[in-house]
């Protein structure tokens, strides 16, 4: 294919067959990639299929072992980032690169040649938050990076780059790190940043949101260009994904009915707290059954990370947690793996995998004491690498050998490594916390039929997702956290979208008349953040009839707004992202708007969907 | 004029196995050129100064007896803390886990726990090498239980215990035990020797006046062992694993916290048997100096063998001969430099393994 339009504007960036080869994949097989002056260009691709390599060839951190880059019509060769910023392109990598205890400002100074000794921080303040306006970007220059939330701080790095005289800007899958409110900010700042000449290149694997930003787009599979330069309009959501994956997604999974069979779990008045020793469980209560899968639905930070943790035996708790008749409360991690309890975690690289060992070292984890790994206080790695060899076939894990390191694996491939480890022990009990998150429409297909093959199987399963749409799909039953409490749990044939996204947002209580106070609050936090919720919704009335910002800021622990930065559209919009913090529920306070928030997915898909 | 550059680029290709033999030894070379030019500079002549080195101490089997004698005590050492720092461990404790070793088995000939006359030779030596990997797997305890519990950095504590053992063995060679208000005790008794190579002239005369002794055999049976122990064994994949992402070891359901102390109890008490058979094999007493800072060279040793057991036979043998050549260069502080030369230059050849380099003309850029 080649370009379709014909045009006699100087492409901004022009990539031309692109050849990157890693030990055993081909990264990038003659990739061509082209970016016109103030258009938005996105990448879609499964993990691992050459986008990020790609991208990172245009800002000089890899080198092509063949074709050619011209920027604005000249040809160049880079040979580290650097050359590539002196050129005006610019990266927002997914994990920022940002000093927590220095303020916005000092961030985008680092590293620049002026200011050279003294620094006149006031007067760069003031160029920064110019900058900040002229992009319409909010963000108070003063204050400092670990003050501010992750979306937040992503615009500190397009603020980076921006003062760097960037024209070119890539971003790589930034709103995996975003609530879906912080998302639509972001996509409304990159499309003003366009329609004022710079040109972007987006890179995503979510389908939704490149309908939504983009207006080219290209495609890569295994290091190749399946469509490249196509009108964003002319795709249909199933198209993408089949150009994605090379085949027919299947947006609806089948599900076989079946009845739930013995208890299989039970929890009993649990509580914790969090690691800023606040209640983070209080009494929660529930069982799941064999063949059962059991999805807890609520906006992240209620509780559902320290529930996971302390079935799995991560963290202290009170009450009691029964699996078959055997209590796992304050029982070591090893007591639960060997009473057939297997666990996905939410952090696939910090806590799911060794990053630099191999995959047999990974694979073995959970059973090198196990026969016939364990030979009395010998490890056998031959059985070891027989046992990973079988795996890596069953599980189809994309790796050159058995003894690659664990880091070099795409995320797809290193969350197929996890599920191949914790699934082949064919566990009583499965907790998967976020099984699919940050994976491509293909990995996610893939991961969720291996826990429909489990559920068949009889094993009982407790799903954690913020995705509802996974949970109402998946899910026999779905329980709602919402600040460490059970709100409810409902039934398949009762699930209803709006329901559970009232749950979710703490709103169900007023509305459902019979809800009694929770008995025990634990101490000041609870009856304060009670509080607090009262004169919200009191606010919240108020709000109806007349704009009054004022009780905003008590809710909020840091508010640098006062400066610099002007808010404009919505006075308490900005701070939600912090949702993870539990402190920063309150700002939650129009039910509205994290209604859409919750659910926003949801709302935008139904017209096309159904 | 255009000088050409470095450009550092990640290497995007699986490294060959020789690579980092390659690079490790060549390190090694380009610390004893570097160190040349400055002998050069000083107005010595190197390669002279490299000859007489290699003479005193591989020059005959007497003088390479004398290597092994340095040898022993940095095997053990280095081999305790390669241990050690594959689980990320930072013991730099070992001088003075080793000084409490020899304290412990210095207290059965001085106290004395049993009677010299009479115990067999084999029963006391026994003792004391039993004692002094106690002492030091005891003291290595300490940081080892303050980590474990209290998350209290090691590098601290075993850096500041490392004081408190010497002057702990001064009060006593200083006072009680002090041989005619000499600081140290007296001389052992034969009986407390280990046994030496020169104690079997008699009957094969070629060993006569070599005071090489059985503590190097310990050290080569410690060396197997801790091979087999990290590579072999399922603690090994413990310890390997808890190095690598103590998170996903915890998520794999291994006791952090007695692996800790488990494993600083065994780097402490390779470093005590260390100090046993320095007291018990060289020195056949306790005294002020009997470390030449050997804890701290042990850090060095395991970290230039990148922590494979059998690397640091070879790096702590390197590194005795660079001490028994000391006593005969003037100034002694030439092997000090080399050491410190060849320390900075292996770690900073890991570069190459992480990142190919390509010189660049500053003209190309702009082509």
């Amino acid at each position: 294919m080649t370009l379709p339009e014909q045009t006699s504007v100087v492409p901004a960036v022009e990539m031309q067959d692109i050849v990157l080869q890693f030990p055993g994949v081909l990264a990038n097989d003659h990739v061509n990639f082209t970016l016109l002056p103030g258009e938005i260009h996105a990448l879609l691709g499964e993990n691992g299929a050459g986008k990020s390599t790609l991208m990172n060839v245009l800002i000089g951190l890899y080198k092509p072992q063949s074709g050619s880059i011209r920027i604005n019509g000249e040809k160049v060769t880079f040979n580290s980032p650097k050359e590539a910023i002196a050129r005006g392109i610019g990266m927002v990598h997914q994990h920022f690169m940002l000093v927590e205890n220095q303020t916005v400002t000092e961030n985008i100074l680092i590293g620049l040649d002026e200011p050279r000794f003294r620094l006149n921080l006031k007067k760069y303040d003031h160029e920064v938050s110019q900058l900040a306006e002229q992009y319409g970007i909010h963000i108070d220059p003063t204050s400092k990076i670990w003050q501010l939330s992750v979306g937040e701080q992503q615009r500190v790095e397009i603020l980076k780059i921006l003062y760097r005289g960037a024209n070119i800007l890539i971003m790589d899958e930034p709103t995996a790190v975003l609530a879906p409110q912080e998302a639509d900010e972001l996509i409304a700042t990159l499309k003003g940043m366009a329609a004022q000449g710079k040109s972007i290149a987006f890179i995503s694997h979510k389908l939704h949101e490149v309908k939504q930003v983009a207006d080219k787009l290209s495609i890569l599979r295994h290091g190749k260009m399946t469509a490249e330069r196509v009108d964003v309009r002319d795709m249909t959501r199933e198209s993408l994904a089949s150009l994605m994956v090379g085949r027919e997604v299947i947006f609806n999974l089948h599900k076989c009915q079946q009845e739930a069979g013995r208890e299989v779990l039970r929890l009993e008045k649990v509580s914790a707290v969090n690691n800023k020793n606040l209640p983070a469980l209080r009494e929660v209560s529930l069982d799941l059954h064999q063949g059962e899968i059991l999805g807890i639905a609520g906006v992240a930070g209620n509780g559902q990370s320290e529930l996971v943790e302390v079935i799995t035996g991560l963290r202290a708790c009170t009450g009691s947690i029964w699996l078959d008749g055997k209590d796992l409360a304050n029982k070591p991690p090893s007591f639960s793996i060997s009473q057939g309890l297997a666990h996905i975690p939410e952090d696939r690289i910090g806590v799911g995998s060794a990053p630099n060992l191999s995959l047999t070292s990974n694979i073995i984890m959970k059973r090198y004491d196990q026969e016939p790994i364990s030979k009395k206080w010998q490890l056998d790695y031959v059985a070891a690498d027989d046992l990973t060899h079988r795996l890596k076939g069953e599980y189809d894990i994309q790796a050159p050998d058995i003894k690659t390191q664990a880091r070099k694996l795409s995320g797809g491939n290193l969350q197929k490594l996890i599920l191949a480890r914790e699934l082949s022990s064919t566990p009583r009990l499965l907790v998967a916390m976020q099984p699919t998150r940050g994976l491509d429409v293909g990995a996610i297909e893939g991961v969720q039929q291996l826990l429909l093959r489990q559920r068949e199987q009889g094993c009982a399963i407790l799903l954690v997702s913020e995705d509802l749409d996974e949970l109402l799909s998946l899910s026999d039953r779905i329980a709602v956290m919402y600040e460490g409490e059970i709100v409810d749990t409902l039934c398949s044939e009762d699930f209803d979208i709006n329901t559970i996204g009232l749950m979710m947002t703490g709103s169900w209580k007023e509305e459902d008349a019979e809800a009694p106070e929770a008995p025990l609050r634990a101490g000041e936090t609870a009856s304060s953040f009670d509080e607090t919720l009262r004169s919200l919704d009191e606010f919240e009335q108020r709000k109806a009839s007349e704009n009054a910002p004022e009780a905003v800021p008590e809710a909020q622990p840091i508010a640098p707004e006062e400066t610099g930065a002007v808010e404009t559209a919505q006075p308490a919009a900005p701070r939600d992202e912090t949702l993870a913090e539990p402190d920063f529920i309150p700002g939650e306070s129009e039910k509205e708007r994290v209604l859409r928030k919750v659910l926003g997915k949801k709302y935008d898909r139904q017209g096309g969907q159904e | 004029m255009r000088i050409p550059y470095p450009v550092f680029t990640k290497r995007t290709t699986e490294n060959p196995k020789w690579l980092p033999v390659v690079t490790s030894v060549g390190a090694v070379l380009l610390a004893f050129l570097i160190s040349g030019i400055i002998l050069k500079l000083i107005g010595a002549n190197p390669i002279k100064v490299y000859s007489y080195f290699l003479k005193a101490s591989f020059g005959s089997w007497g003088a390479f007896s004398d290597v092994l004698v340095k040898a022993t005590p940095l095997l053990l050492i280095g081999l305790g803390c390669a241990l050690a720092f594959q689980m990320r461990l930072w013991n730099i404790g070992a001088e003075g886990q080793f000084f409490i070793g020899a304290f412990m088995a210095t207290m059965v000939v001085t106290v004395p726990l049993v009677n010299l006359e009479t115990t067999p030779k084999a029963l006391i030596l026994t003792l004391m090498a039993v004692l002094g990997m106690i002492g030091g797997a005891l003291y290595a305890f300490i940081p080892g239980f303050l980590k474990a519990k209290l998350n209290i950095n090691e590098i601290i504590t075993t850096l500041m215990l490392n004081y408190i053992a010497v002057l702990w063995n001064n009060y006593w060679i200083f006072g009680k035990w002090s041989d005619a208000g000499f600081q140290m005790t007296r001389t052992f008794p034969k009986q407390a020797w280990l046994p030496r190579l020169a104690d079997y002239a008699a009957k094969v005369p070629a060993f006569s006046g070599m005071t090489a002794h059985i503590g190097i055999l310990f050290g080569l049976i410690a060396a197997l062992i801790i091979y087999l122990i990290i590579y072999k064994s399922k603690w090994g994949y413990k310890i390997t694993l808890i190095g690598d992402n103590v998170r996903a070891a915890r998520y794999a359901g291994i006791n952090i916290a007695a692996n800790t102390i488990l494993v600083f109890m065994v780097s402490g008490a390779l470093a005590g048997l260390a100090g046993m058979t320095e007291v018990a094999g060289t020195v056949h007493r306790l005294q002020e100096r009997i470390s030449t800072s050997y804890g701290f060279s042990g850090v060095i040793v395991a970290w230039l063998a990148k922590l494979n057991p059998f690397a640091v036979i070879a790096v702590s043998i390197l590194f005795g001969a660079l001490l028994v050549a000391s006593r005969e260069i003037q100034p002694s502080g030439i092997s000090f430099l080399i050491q410190g030369i060849t320390l900075f230059l292996v770690i900073s050849s890991d570069v190459l393994l992480k990142y190919e380099i390509t010189w660049v003309r500053p003209k190309e850029e702009h082509a």
